[in-house]
């Protein structure tokens, strides 16, 4: 799972890392100039003896770049690079900017690199909320951060993209605006994780950019993003609804009452926009379904 | 044994003209290789600005163009940089470059400098590199030019005269 992480370290750490023979447990590897390598595991954190040089984090991006940090430049100064297998590399340094815009970020001390993971099925559970009558309600997930909203929305978006035989639900076009390249991990134009066969992906674009500039070319039946809670997602969310497209989106939160102090998701909420509100809990395992609210049932769970 | 001497006259002759006209070519090859390496890196320079292509493609698309030895040692280049990590593409470079033999010490280290210096940084900066590296080059050439039609001739002539002074003298 992480062969194609391991061929962009330096040699003394991916041979450490390796020797470990726990790289199935990884989810997290933290690199920082100076200190030592960091492995986060799915129970535990294991620091390695070796040590992060300014040449070994140097020697990644020139390695996920082919030797061509130029190329990258852009993902650079987004703050992260998707490599081959969808594993996202998080960038931190110095940033320069010029004009009020970031020209780069240099003296690059720490990656994040984190593991990606897809886990089929996982949206089962909520599929039937989600369609009814072969319909596609118009849905919410609230989560914490790292507690499954990612992983959940990317298994919604791939079944109903390819269809679910058992609900006799025939495959719908999917719209997938992907501003972080979180979701389905594009790489060399290419989904380095299954969005389903439907699915149109514009990756490193504003949200509400996305959204009009699908509407517009793609025809889609449903248009998905990830966390959304801008003012000006909200234009452009209300402006799919009118061009009759149905939306599935995620947003940090841990209960309604949290997502509604965001005034501009509470104008969506009363207007009631959104059909099902999804909430996951904060607990240890993530993707656990606490409460699913069904906006048109008065006082709401289903 | 008159037949001998004759055979052995014009074996000495054909080979000290072999080896003037050699030299010369010589020289010739040092121009075209450098002309070459000004039309490689400004083909790469249009690869990176305006396709953003990553070295490798980069690299093999302004060399298709090329016509002198220089094509291959690129080629060999791009075939280290798909195998090999970042630790083993300078020994690569160096290493293909040296297999320039037309070329003087100081044309190879500004060729291998420039190759190992480039991708390292942001666009601006390549084009810093390759735009520096086009002007010492085109200073090369100029030399490279001056002595080709100084000493062209003069290697021919020293080839055939030396022949002849051999097959006099000793023959």
């Amino acid at each position: 799972m992480i062969d194609e992480i391991l061929k962009v370290l330096p040699k003394y750490i991916s041979n450490e890392i390796i020797r470990l023979n726990c790289s199935q447990n990884i989810t997290e590897i933290r690199l920082r100039a100076r200190a030592k390598v960091i492995l986060i595991c799915t129970n535990r954190e294991i620091i390695l003896d070796c040590l992060v040089t300014t040449n070994a984090i140097l020697e990644v991006l020139l390695n996920v770049s082919k030797n061509s940090i130029y190329a990258i430049q852009n993902d650079i100064n987004n703050g992260f690079v998707i490599i081959r297998g969808g594993h996202r590399i998080g960038i931190s340094g110095e940033v320069v900017y010029v004009d009020g815009k970031i020209k780069n970020i240099k003296n690059i001390c720490s990656l994040n690199i984190r593991v990606a993971r897809q886990i089929f099925g996982c949206a089962d559970k909520v599929l039937p909320e989600i369609i009814s009558d072969g319909k596609i309600n118009n849905t919410l997930i609230v989560s914490p951060p790292g507690c499954g909203k990612t992983t959940l929305i990317r298994d919604i978006i791939r079944q109903i993209s390819n269809g679910i035989p058992n609900m006799r639900f025939k495959g719908r076009n999917v719209s997938l605006i992907d501003e972080r390249g979180e979701i389905a991990s594009v790489y060399e134009g290419v989904a380095s994780l299954d969005v389903g066969v439907r699915t149109d992906i514009m990756s490193n674009v504003t949200k509400a950019t996305g959204m009009k500039m699908m509407i517009r070319s793609m025809a889609p039946d449903v248009i998905a993003t990830d966390e959304i809670g801008k003012p000006e997602d909200i234009v452009a969310i209300k402006e799919a609804i009118l061009s009759g497209v149905n939306v599935i989106f995620t947003m940090h939160g841990d209960s309604i009452t949290s997502i509604i102090k965001n005034k501009d998701i509470k104008e969506l909420l009363d207007l009631n926009i959104f059909s099902k509100i999804i909430i996951l809990s904060s607990g240890k395992t993530p993707g656990v379904v606490e409460k699913i609210y069904d906006t048109n049932k008065l006082g709401g769970a289903a | 044994m008159i037949f001998i001497k004759i055979i052995i006259s014009i074996a000495i002759l054909c080979i000290t003209s072999y080896i003037g006209i050699e030299m010369a070519i010589a020289l010739k090859s040092r121009e075209q290789i450098l002309t070459d390496m000004i039309t490689f890196l400004k083909m790469v320079q249009n690869e990176m600005v305006y396709m953003l292509n990553n070295l490798p493609v980069s690299y093999e698309m302004s060399r298709q163009r090329l016509n002198s030895e220089l094509k291959d040692v690129i080629g060999a280049i791009v075939v280290d940089m798909s195998k090999y990590g970042v630790d083993k593409i300078d020994m690569s470079i160096t290493n293909n470059v040296n297999t320039l033999v037309s070329l003087k010490e100081y044309d190879k280290d500004i060729i291998i400098s420039t190759l190992k210096n480039l991708g390292r940084s942001d666009l601006e900066s390549q084009n810093n590199i390759i735009e520096n590296a086009i002007t010492i080059i085109e200073k090369q050439i100029k030399e490279a030019n001056e002595v080709k039609v100084k000493s062209s001739k003069v290697y021919k002539t020293v080839g055939i005269i030396s022949g002849l002074l051999i097959v006099v003298i000793f023959i």
